[in-house]
């Protein structure tokens, strides 16, 4: 018996792919493609409705029976296409009624043209956001070529200066690519000196373009001013510069909030952190706190809130931010908001 | 697309003449289908918010391929993912019946929103890692022209799993097999956690676990809240009403040895509305049963578990619900920003919760333990006598604590071992299990949208292979167990 159970579990997997119910589906579809349920709205002719309105409620039954004897007064049903009136109760009746093929096509002019022109801007609207994505996605491709060539810190610096940042080694210059982000070949020379400091203001670095700078052993000084792409996932793999990184800022990240703040308590190294300007931070001035309790051998550079009139405390529930609607407008369980 | 919105709305303010007809109160009130038709075209236009999530209280199709009962995050996300493999646009039309769209006794927005792959199953550490991913880039995923981005207020702190000298060998095998799977976690001797989290008394702690990335919290209300925004856009009707009665056929089969077995198959699933005695059946090709915690009583339905005992017929779905409570504290000098998710040797586990030193945490019962699930009461007791005393044995600075509020949610728990159920049941064929996660269902849901959706459209799991997880393994009796369940 054992053995036959195994048996049914494979049953199912052998037994056709539900393409057929794909297929089947095609059918069904085609009535709501063709964009019939458009017309059905305007079919129903007002003095009918209102006789309906004069009517006195009728009980479940009653009005079923009431559609099967006056079909002419529900006429607005009729082209519903036949999928959905397959059922064993219902409108099914009714789908026998049907208008000439002319009504149908006089009736799906506008309505339809409106919509098809949004579907086509919506389309485009969706490529283009999708494009935008994949740019970034492509500008933050690992250079696991150069990597591999000229290793890790040739390797994150090219990143950096293609991203039109900028890069210090060790004893050496600052290095920074022109307006067309190119840059000196001679970077490649410095495979023996490691990189030392990272300027990123503004580059559109993102989680997966980290890659190229976590492996840098020897980085002291990160900057990641402004940078639109820098988020909460970004900061929770610092970690693993945790042992050289001294000196790091954040300041003007759009996308950076205390939760991600948070796991800064990972850089134990740290001396100089910069969270100044996030909007993303909801009260700044605590967090500034708590970030100097959690890192207490690090300077941390916050906006100079004092100057700024008294910040406004979570605890205090007349303030507008506490009211902190974000969250759980979105999380409004009907929707209705 | 927006058509395909525009129909979809259209037709469903045609269903919801057809139930006012049908039920007979209904007054045709031309003028005010105009401005209603108005309304929904304004809400369509590009440029306006979207509201088309009021619009869900209307009666399902007669027909839909797919019907998804349980619109919780398990089974949103199936639905998710059907459209998203689906082979052509609009190819299969989903349906998902969910009882309550204030989703007031739903896990999903009772959960304490953690994810980790602290798991020891290998398949649930690589459907933590798919969801993670899927979280980072959730924009992308549910991306809607026009919608604000979701904020899912991750918080990547990881957590931290503490060990007794007895269980320290078996969170090292579980640690090495994590780290093969890819997840980042490190393993600390007492000494070098009372060094990372000098709040810790680390009396009865041989070793501990803490998760370095992937690892924290969420709000589950997004995710929830972000799905049904995406697979409304994608075309998934929503309907509000229960499921209370399936129509099967069966069909007599005999196996390779000649054994005759009975074959089931589902036709019509009947929804009942809201406050009537009316139903409506849904003819449909597959029934997803992603009921959580009520998925075993869905299943019973169908007549799983009906059969003689011992027998596959007589095997029933075990998953009930669990009361499990969640308790809120405030504690002036409790532990800082850098708090993980902390489970203790005992059981308890506790978060930070926003910036003002509120906790959140639990535990859950022993077997004997168990509280009534019958409603959502809290038991403050059990905080008494059974949180507070280990929280405070832990973590010192807990002794001085006020409970702020607290509430109760029901795990979908599986009896037999404590893991989801995915996949179709052998009998009743075109029933499918997307269920039993008891307690980290909503962190894999993501994951397991998308293994049902690969069965379901495929015929066979293709991105992780959830086989042992089939409902077979319950008449085989052969557990797959999973000893991390906080
Ligand atoms: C206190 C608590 C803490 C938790 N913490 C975590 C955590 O930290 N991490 C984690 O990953 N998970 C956690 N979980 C578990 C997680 O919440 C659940 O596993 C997950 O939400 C299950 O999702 P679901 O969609 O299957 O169930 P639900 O969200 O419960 O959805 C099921 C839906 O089905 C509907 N339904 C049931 N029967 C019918 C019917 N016959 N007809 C129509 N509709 C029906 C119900 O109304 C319900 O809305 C926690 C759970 C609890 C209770």
């Amino acid at each position: 018996m054992r053995e036959s159970v195994r048996d049914g579990t494979r049953w199912w997997g052998e037994r056709p792919a539900p393409s057929g119910y794909e297929a089947q589906q095609d059918g069904g579809t085609q009535g709501v493609q063709a964009g019939f349920e458009l017309t059905v709205i305007l079919l129903p002719q007002p003095s009918k409705c209102r006789e309906h309105r004069l009517a006195p409620p009728h009980p479940a039954r009653d009005s079923e029976r009431r559609i099967l004897q006056e079909p002419g007064s529900w006429e607005f049903l009729r082209l519903i296409p036949p999928k959905w009136n397959g059922g064993k109760r219902g409108f099914r009746d009714l789908s026998g009624v049907v208008t000439p093929e002319g009504n149908r096509r006089k009736r799906r002019t506008l309505l339809q043209f409106l919509s098809d022109h949004f579907c086509d801007m919506e389309f485009l609207r969706e490529n283009v956001l999708q494009k935008q994505m994949q740019k970034v996605s492509l500008e933050n491709r690992s250079f696991t070529i150069i990597q591999d060539k000229y290793g890790r810190d040739i390797a994150g610096a090219c990143f950096i200066l293609q991203h039109g940042g900028s890069v210090k080694f060790r004893d050496r210059e600052w290095i920074r690519s022109d307006e067309y982000r190119r840059f000196s070949a001679e970077v490649l020379k410095f495979q023996a000196v490691p990189v030392e400091a990272i300027d990123a203001s503004g580059c559109a670095i993102n989680y997966h373009g980290l890659d190229n700078l976590l492996p840098l052993k020897k980085l002291q000084c990160l900057s990641l001013q402004r940078c639109p792409h820098v988020d909460d996932w970004c900061l929770s793999r610092l970690y693993l510069l945790a042992d050289s990184l001294q000196e790091l800022s954040l300041a003007g990240c759009p996308q950076i909030s205390e939760r991600g703040l948070a796991c800064l308590h990972h850089l134990s190294n740290l001396r100089r952190l910069d969270i100044s300007d996030l909007p993303g931070v909801e009260y700044p001035g605590l967090t500034q706190i708590l970030v100097e309790e959690m890192l207490p051998n690090c300077e941390v550079v916050g906006t100079d809130w004092t100057q700024e009139g008294p910040e406004e405390q979570p605890q205090d529930p007349a303030s507008p931010i506490h009211a902190k609607p974000a969250a759980r407008d979105l999380g409004d369980p009907c929707g209705v908001s | 697309m927006l058509r395909r919105v525009l129909q979809l709305g259209l037709g469903r303010s045609l269903l919801i003449r057809g139930l006012e007809t049908r039920s007979g109160n209904s007054i045709l009130d031309w003028d005010g289908k105009v401005s209603e038709f108005k309304k929904k075209i304004q809400s369509i236009m590009p440029g306006e918010p979207s509201n088309l999530m009021c619009d869900t209280k209307h009666l399902p199709p007669e027909h839909s391929d797919v019907v998804i009962v349980g619109g919780g995050v398990v089974g949103l996300s199936v639905a998710f993912w059907l459209k998203k493999l689906e082979k052509r646009q609009g190819a299969i039309r989903v349906l998902v019946v969910e009882r309550d769209h204030t989703y007031s006794k739903a896990s999903t927005g009772l959960s304490v929103g953690g994810i980790r792959q602290q798991f020891s199953l290998p398949q649930n550490v690589q459907l933590s890692l798919f969801s993670v991913d899927f979280l980072r880039n959730i924009n992308e995923y549910l991306a809607v022209v026009d919608g604000p981005p979701l904020d899912l207020q991750f918080n990547p702190l990881g957590y931290l799993l503490l060990a007794s000298e007895k269980g320290a060998a078996v969170l090292e095998t579980n640690v090495k097999m994590q780290r093969q799977e890819g997840a980042k976690i490190s393993l600390m001797s007492p000494e070098q956690l009372q060094k990372k989290f000098p709040w810790i008394n680390t009396e009865g702690v041989a070793l501990a676990s803490y998760g370095l990335e992937n690892e924290g919290w969420f709000d589950p209300w997004s995710l929830l809240q972000g799905l049904r925004r995406k697979v409304q856009s994608m075309g998934v009707l929503f309907c509000e009403g229960e499921v209370t009665r399936f129509i099967t056929s069966s069909n007599s089969m005999r196996n390779s040895d000649g054994e005759e077995v009975n074959l089931k198959r589902i036709h019509e699933v009947h929804v009942k509305m809201d406050n009537s005695l009316e139903y409506q059946p849904v003819e449909c090709a597959i029934v997803v049963n992603a009921a959580g915690a009520w998925s075993g009583q869905l299943a019973e339905l169908a007549g799983i578990g009906k059969g003689p005992p011992g027998t596959l017929e007589g095997t029933k779905l075990p998953v009930e619900p669990r009361k499990r409570f969640v308790y809120l504290w405030h504690c002036p000098q409790g532990p800082g920003l850098e708090t993980p998710l902390v489970t203790d040797t005992s059981g308890v586990y506790f978060r930070r919760e926003g910036l003002s030193n509120n906790y959140v945490g639990g535990r859950s019962p022993t077997e004997e333990e168990e509280p009534d699930p019958a409603d959502l009461e809290v038991d403050h007791d059990f905080f008494q006598n059974k949180v507070w005393p280990h929280l405070a044995q832990r973590v010192p600075a807990f002794e001085a604590l006020k409970v702020h509020s607290a509430w109760a949610g029901y795990y979908d728990y599986n009896t037999f071992d404590q893991n989801g159920v995915v996949g179709p049941h052998p009998l009743v064929v075109n029933m499918y299990f997307a269920s039993g996660f008891s307690g980290h269902g909503l962190q894999h849901a993501p994951g397991v949208g998308r293994a049902v959706a690969e069965v379901l459209l495929g015929g066979c799991f293709q991105t992780i292979d959830m086989t042992p997880f089939l409902f077979s393994r319950f008449y085989l009796e052969e557990k797959v167990l999973e000893q991390n369940i906080i």
